[in-house]
């Protein structure tokens, strides 16, 4: 990353130390970042450790993630408010939820509310989708 | 305008409705983000920065600021209670307070907890009343060198002071600094890190930034815990209104340590890094040291949780002072204040006494308000806050999600804020994961501006000579000192290889 930086950087133009241009900035944090990372992942002592693996919890995140990313691909086609109720629906079985119906539910309550909070009070747009809902 | 009329002023602007109801409504939030684990200050602070768009600046920084020092006083009752912290701050007084507790004292630890921050909040408030406007005077003789040197200290110190490694703090700092050059450069409007992407010409939002960072990581990690913590936390039993009121002996163990606590804490607050965790652990370990009966510490000292909830308070005030005199916030939280009052076009510093007196005046006076407002919240309703605590983490890690969406859409009415916030939701946990700080990244990402602006304007001044950072005495001492702290961190780095 930092190479990229200081590459980017010379591209952008140092100009000259009297009157320093665009990529001056980024070409001294590319070079600390440089130094940095050498102090960081190279001298002895300096790797930093992992807080720990739990794989399961590690698998769940990932799949949190990866839910978040389809909600955002799904997101204008098929509109907020539906995106929304399956994204909780989703997040709150990964979270621990036991009971469908439980999470069906609050979903639903929540996406009401905020149609009813944003949408009609505060008159802040959702994108509709196809839908129309 | 000298401190009386300034305080005069501050009350006729926050005795009315919307800024009461903006403190309430913070110190209210700030309780509940502090009561339930797993969401700390920063992130409590980051989902509501949305909010503020549809407010005055005053009110903004009035319920930021009962957000941040609100959860001071929340974070004491699931210590206490259930033995698990609802923020950092009050890891102290899980030792102290839950041993009270299951000696069926519960209500003096949580009546102490609440009196004790109210007083030290209370002389924090003071404090800041009569540090702010001597230290605003002086910071106006700050030029770009000076300026330069401050930022510098600030990054190292921040770096120093979160414990850890030194050279990850800075790499982060450094990472930081270097977000907040994409965009379009100031001067030339040369778009810089922009890759082609037209949403990236104005640089990376701060909310989605925020929000991803503390909010989306934040529950990524807390739901690990999962199954670890549901169903084994065990609320002691809630004790009655009439209990919670500390006896004459409770009074007399304590008094000295809130008053002790309330000096640390200030004093802690005051330096860039010197977080409210740092306070309340200086304060037990000063009660400790100076108690006749130190062996009482860990069984249930009153003096250990008086100490550390009085001084994790007085440091929640004493960091305004130089975020909103200097411009330099010294942790998350200010960084988030001083975010939001960006967003409203101003801009925290020397000048923001005078310019905008009424934000200044209005926000101190304002937390008198809070701190008696928080009083009232957290012992007679201190039933409601225990219920709260029962509420499934399977729901209120989903709708956190949801108002970090919400909020990051809101900015713009943009998607690409939002798959910013997933993005920097991502980033932030594998950081978090690998033992990274992420207080210097968002240190570094909201002072990268004044650092690029007043490094350039130094050089420009001085025709390229960098000898212009150690002409001035402020500049040459800060720089003088920045140097020390990297010394003293490559020295106890160089120490523990051997040990």
């Amino acid at each position: 990353m930092a190479g990229l930086v200081i590459v980017e950087s010379l591209r952008l133009s140092l100009d000259d130390i009297h009157n320093p241009g665009p990529g001056f900035m980024p070409f001294a944090l590319g070079i600390s970042l440089l130094l940095l990372s050498f102090l960081v992942f190279f001298v002895p002592g300096g790797k930093p450790k992992e807080a720990g693996w739990n794989w399961d919890a590690l698998k769940r995140n990932l799949l949190i993630l990866a839910g978040l990313l389809i909600y955002m691909l799904l997101f204008k086609p098929l509109g907020f408010y539906l995106t929304t109720f399956l994204l909780l629906v989703y997040l709150m079985k990964l979270s621990g939820e036991k009971g469908l119906k439980r999470s069906v539910v609050i979903s639903f309550v929540t996406v009401f509310l905020i149609y009813i909070v944003f949408y009609r009070l505060l008159v802040i747009p959702f994108p509709q989708g196809i839908l129309g809902i | 305008m000298d401190i009386l009329q300034g305080m005069l002023q501050g009350f006729a602007v926050c005795l009315t409705p919307a800024k009461l109801f903006a403190c309430f409504f913070g110190v209210l939030v700030g309780t509940a983000v502090g009561v339930l684990p797993g969401i700390g200050p920063s992130g409590g602070m980051a989902l509501l920065i949305p909010l503020t768009f549809y407010m005055d600046p005053t009110s903004s920084v009035i319920m930021l600021a009962g957000i941040y020092y609100g959860t001071q006083y929340g974070g004491s009752t699931t210590s206490i209670l259930i033995n698990v912290p609802g923020e950092a701050a009050s890891v102290i007084t899980c030792i102290d307070g839950h041993q009270m507790a299951s000696q069926g004292r519960a209500g003096a630890a949580l009546g102490i907890a609440a009196f004790g921050s109210f007083i030290a909040g209370t002389l924090g408030v003071i404090g800041l009343m009569m540090v702010a406007p001597p230290l605003a005077e002086f910071a106006l003789r700050f030029g770009p060198p000076e300026t330069f040197a401050l930022v510098l200290v600030s990054l190292t110190l921040v770096g120093y002071l979160g414990g850890g490694s030194m050279a990850k703090a800075l790499m982060m700092a450094v990472l930081g600094l270097l977000l907040a050059t994409v965009g379009q450069e100031a001067i030339t409007a040369i778009p810089r890190f922009t890759f082609g992407s037209v949403d990236l010409q104005s640089g990376i939002d701060l909310v989605p930034l925020i929000m991803g960072l503390f909010g989306i990581s934040e529950v990524l990690l807390s739901l690990e815990e999962i199954g670890s913590r549901e169903g084994k936390a065990e609320v002691v039993s809630t004790p009655k209104f009439w209990e919670l009121f500390p006896n004459r002996q409770d009074w007399k163990a304590s008094i000295a340590p809130i008053g002790r606590g309330s000096l640390i804490g200030f004093l802690c607050g005051l330096l860039p890094g010197g977080t409210a965790i740092i306070a309340s652990f200086s304060s037990y370990a000063v009660e400790r040291k100076i108690s006749r009966h130190p062996e009482k510490f860990g069984q249930g000292a009153i003096e250990g949780v008086a100490g550390p909830e009085a001084s994790n308070n007085a440091a929640a005030q004493g960091a305004f002072i130089p975020m909103l005199t200097l411009g330099i916030p010294g942790n998350a939280a200010m960084a988030l204040t001083l975010g939001a009052l960006k967003m409203h076009r101003i801009i925290p510093g020397p000048m923001l006494i005078t310019e905008h007196p009424d934000v200044f005046w209005g926000v101190v006076a304002s937390m008198y308000l809070g701190n008696i407002f928080l009083l009232v919240l957290n012992l007679p309703l201190l039933g409601m806050w225990v219920r709260l605590l029962r509420v499934a983490t399977s729901i209120l890690y989903p709708m956190i999600i949801l108002f970090c969406i919400i909020g990051a859409y809101s900015v713009n009415n943009n998607l690409f804020d939002v798959a910013m916030l997933f993005f920097f939701g991502g980033l932030g946990y594998v950081l978090r994961k690998f033992n990274f700080d992420l207080v210097p990244l968002i240190m570094g990402f909201i002072l990268g501006p004044i650092i690029e602006n007043s490094a350039r304007q130094s050089l420009i001044m001085s025709r390229g000579q960098f000898g212009i950072f150690f002409a001035s005495t402020i500049s040459a001492i800060l720089l003088g000192l920045a140097m020390v702290i990297i010394g003293a961190a490559v020295y106890s780095g160089m120490r523990k290889r051997k040990v």
